[in-house]
């Protein structure tokens, strides 16, 4: 698999394409750990979201959405694809499979997911079902990842 | 907010959801087969019998399902399927006579007998789940010899005169004339193109009617039962966009959603003040092809029809720009689903995922400034590979 024969990108090549790729955006890297906060409208008549990547120094990114506050959007319900409702944080790839490794770029697949994933949020506000496909874990390995 | 100055982007990605309502509220061609296949055979029953006149009568379409300006109605399954009996040699027939033949005929067929409603000019027949196809008796206008018809009226005892083909031709003449739009709209700078922008208006005023009928259809449901044979009345919607559109043909524009609003903007204009003596002053909206009849000929004894008329018409722009300044495609997909009923934006939204998702699947997507999803309009930069979203 190419994947795993890829050298990994340096956090400071990482931190390079995203500003390559999405100008707009703000961020810093610093002891290796990269944060990144960019607007993302996934369509033209989506709102426009804040988004933020962390990423930790052995590459591993988080995202979250800063603004606006998904919670209030969706009122009462549960927002499918989070690993944390409070935090937001987003459910982008199935770990594990390749579709995300620390050889792979961050502007090149967590980015464009997250836009993926705020439209098929947007789809999810009015219709009530996630359209975008996508795994739910079993109960346990959700522990799994709290622990994490 | 005045729909007119969103951003082009917005505009044509409204147009394309719109593109998506009518594909939705349009007849299929499957249904335009099994309704062609319906009154075929219903025409063949008519002339098959013993009667003379009947021998050489002909059957063909008219109304929306000739001018292809159909919408799905609200609350039944059955398509308006409008249909004229021609009957060349009874012109020396009157009125009740060749209302009559036609009636008695289709009720000599035990089948059409058990669907068969008489209306004021026309006979129903109801196909369950299918269609109302209502046949109106015709003979040739001896007036007229540019194939005008007259057809039997219940209520006034009399002819009246009609010319089902003449508009129809006159409308198609006017919708082939496309203003500079289609081609333009590709000159636009963006390297991405957000589904469902690709699909522009195909035959931007049957559409613009489509939306203007149906967005009645929804307003007029609303209204109280008694005010709803106010509404305005199909033929004067149709008429008074086509007027407006021809207008609008020497203009560019670069999106079909400024066309639409400069149509609905000028229909009013196409009502003329006459005056007629004694009267005095009369609403007109001139058949185009019979200047002696007026469309809103009924507004003189019932002024609230024109009142409806303006009621609907500031509704259907309060609510263009209503929907013109909804952010998120929920809120979009809620505005439009006021305006065209709830089934169709979720028709629309289901689509817009339904591209979205094949485009993924086939490593199509790409995204753009500020994130926005699409294809790529030249060569792909690099696709959004694939993932699955995970968690809970």
């Amino acid at each position: 698999m190419g994947a795993y024969l890829a050298p990994k990108p340096s956090a400071q090549r990482q931190y390079a394409l995203l500003k390559l790729r999405n100008p707009g955006g703000t961020g810093h890297v610093q002891n290796g750990r990269i944060t990144w906060r960019w607007s993302v409208q996934p369509t033209p008549v989506s709102r426009v979201y804040q988004a933020r990547l962390a990423c930790d120094s052995r590459g591993r990114p988080e995202i979250f959405i800063e603004s606006p506050n998904l919670g209030l959007l969706s009122g009462s319900r549960r927002i499918p694809h989070l690993y944390d409702q409070d935090k937001v944080r987003l459910c982008l790839y199935l770990p594990g499979t390749g579709e995300w490794t620390t050889s792979k770029v961050l502007a090149d697949t967590v980015v464009p997911w997250t836009s993926l994933w705020l439209l098929f949020f947007e789809e999810w506000l009015w219709s009530d079902e996630w359209k975008g496909g996508g795994i739910h874990p079993p109960i346990d390995e959700r522990k799994k990842e709290d622990i994490k | 907010m005045n729909a007119r100055v969103l951003a082009q982007e917005k505009k044509l990605y409204l147009v394309g959801m719109l593109e998506l309502a009518c594909e939705k509220l349009d007849i299929t061609d499957a249904e335009r087969e099994m309704a062609r296949s319906r009154y075929e055979a219903v025409g063949e029953w008519l002339s098959d019998g013993q009667n003379t006149y009947l021998a050489n009568s002909s059957i063909y379409t008219q109304g929306s399902i000739r001018l292809r300006t159909t919408v799905r109605p609200i609350g039944r399954n059955e398509f308006d399927v409008d249909l004229i009996c021609f009957l060349p040699g009874a012109a020396n027939l009157g009125p009740h006579q060749v209302r009559d033949l036609v009636g008695n005929r289709l009720k000599e067929n035990s089948t059409y007998k058990g669907m068969l409603e008489p209306h004021n000019r026309a006979w129903r027949l109801v196909y369950a789940n299918e269609f109302h196809m209502d046949i109106t008796p015709a003979i040739a206008d001896p007036k007229h010899a540019n194939g005008a018809v007259l057809v039997p009226d219940r209520e006034l005892q009399d002819w009246k005169e009609s010319h089902p083909k003449g508009y129809a031709s006159w409308f198609e003449g006017i919708t082939k004339r496309e203003p500079g739009l289609l081609l333009e709209k590709r000159a636009i700078k963006a390297d991405v193109e957000p589904m469902p922008s690709e699909i522009q208006f195909m035959g931007s005023l049957r559409r613009i009617v489509q939306i203007m009928k149906r967005h009645r259809d929804v307003w007029c449901s609303k209204l109280p039962a008694a005010q709803r044979d106010d509404a305005p009345i199909s033929i004067i919607l149709t008429t008074l966009a086509a007027r407006a559109y021809e207008g609008c043909v020497h203009t560019r524009y670069d999106n079909a959603l400024d066309l639409l609003l400069d149509v609905v903007d000028a229909m009013p204009r196409f009502i003329e003040q006459r005056t007629v003596y004694p009267a005095g002053l009369e609403d007109w909206i001139q058949n185009p092809m019979n200047a002696k009849e007026n469309f809103a000929d009924k507004w003189k004894a019932h002024p609230q029809r024109k009142v409806a008329f303006g009621q609907w018409h500031r509704q259907f722009r309060t609510d263009l720009d209503r929907l013109a300044q909804q952010q998120g495609l929920d809120a979009i997909a809620t505005g439009l689903g006021g305006m065209l009923d709830e089934s169709i934006s979720k028709s629309v939204l289901a689509e817009t995922t339904r591209r979205l998702n094949s485009n993924r699947e086939y490593g199509r997507v790409v995204t753009g400034a500020g994130g926005l999803i699409g294809t790529a309009l030249a060569q792909p930069a690099s696709a959004v590979p694939k993932n699955t979203f995970y968690g809970e």
